[in-house]
């Protein structure tokens, strides 16, 4: 019972890390920084999925990265692009979309009680 | 920090060509930027400690994995022709094999020296040459089976005309209750009816 709460749970995380990604890249971070950033704030994501994620995305031209040092090491910085933005936009539009509908569907208080 | 740079190695060995030093660089980066951050500061970490950060990190077979491009052998929406087409037609090609193997091939010995001016090699010669023979044949089969769907996954194209379906072709009701859809009987004279002449063209070119 507890496996299929988990899982569950991990899919619906899933889901949104996409959005949670693009939300926190409105400014400015590298890597490590991020998936801090994200952790504390309730977004915990593995360091083994945060890191090809961001990669992909800015293959798909969402986002935009450049090395910099810091500290005397080199970082790679990332941020949004313009198109990261526009579809950080949309995106966000769907989350309180979805959100909206829940909200309807769960305060349906009987929903087929009524028919019999 | 030599650990780490094992690590590295392991994790750069498992990547992809292309975007290699890339990769490891950024992945070097982070992890340095997290062991410096665990238990608040710089300086140098026992090799137990820097070790438990691996760990958590992951196998570097692991690690790299995540930077391919996900791809399926066969994926979901293919894999349950393939199932179907390997259950259905594999014992057909061992039955058939069988039959081959005990009866028909002395004649088709004496046809292949005929034809072909060569003597044909016995294959009804040891049971363990025999046992191998088929071993073989039904691995190759196995592979080719699954080549031909790893195609079709690649190019799905074929999969789109499903789109195009009318509920109301749809057959009509079965009288007694044992309805076999008629693409899959489809499917299963088509697959056996090309084996016989498949692997008797191999065998005779002495491929088999």
């Amino acid at each position: 019972m507890v496996q299929n709460f988990d899982n569950l749970r991990l899919e619906l995380r899933r889901g949104c890390l996409t959005l949670a990604v693009l939300g926190q890249l409105r400014s400015e971070h590298y890597g490590y920084e991020l998936r801090k950033a994200l952790a504390e704030r309730g977004m915990a994501i593995d360091e083994n999925t945060l890191y090809p994620l961001l990669r992909r995305l800015e293959s798909q031209g969402l986002l935009a990265s450049e090395w910099r040092e810091e500290d005397k090491r080199n970082k790679r910085f990332y941020r949004l692009s313009g198109e990261g933005a526009t579809i950080l936009t949309q995106l966000l539009a769907e989350w309180h979309t979805i959100d909206s509908s829940l909200e309807r569907i769960i305060a349906d208080e009987h929903p087929s009680a009524a028919r019999r | 920090m030599e650990l780490l740079d094992r690590y590295l190695q392991s994790v750069k060995s498992y990547l992809p060509g292309k975007q290699r030093d890339d990769i490891v660089k950024e992945l070097s980066e982070n992890i340095l930027s997290e062991m410096e951050d665990r238990e608040g500061g710089l300086g140098r970490k026992h090799e137990a400690e820097q070790a438990a950060i691996l760990k958590q990190h992951g196998h570097p077979m692991e690690v790299a994995g995540r930077y391919l491009p996900r791809q399926y052998l066969i994926g979901p929406a293919v894999f349950p022709y393939y199932w179907f087409t390997l259950k259905r037609t594999a014992p057909l090609v061992a039955l058939l094999l069988c039959v081959i193997g005990a009866g028909l091939v002395p004649y088709i010995a004496q046809v292949v020296e005929i034809a072909s001016g060569k003597p044909a090699t016995s294959m009804v010669g040891s049971p363990g040459a025999a046992l191998v023979w088929f071993g073989g044949v039904m691995l190759a089969w196995l592979v080719a089976v699954t080549s031909i769907f790893a195609t079709f996954e690649s190019y799905q194209t074929k999969f789109h005309k499903l789109e195009k379906w009318n509920p109301q072709t749809l057959a009509p009701l079965a009288k007694d209750g044992d309805y076999r859809p008629r693409a899959k009987v489809i499917a299963s004279i088509v697959a056996n009816s090309l084996i016989l002449p498949v692997w008797l063209v191999l065998w005779v070119a002495g491929v088999v």
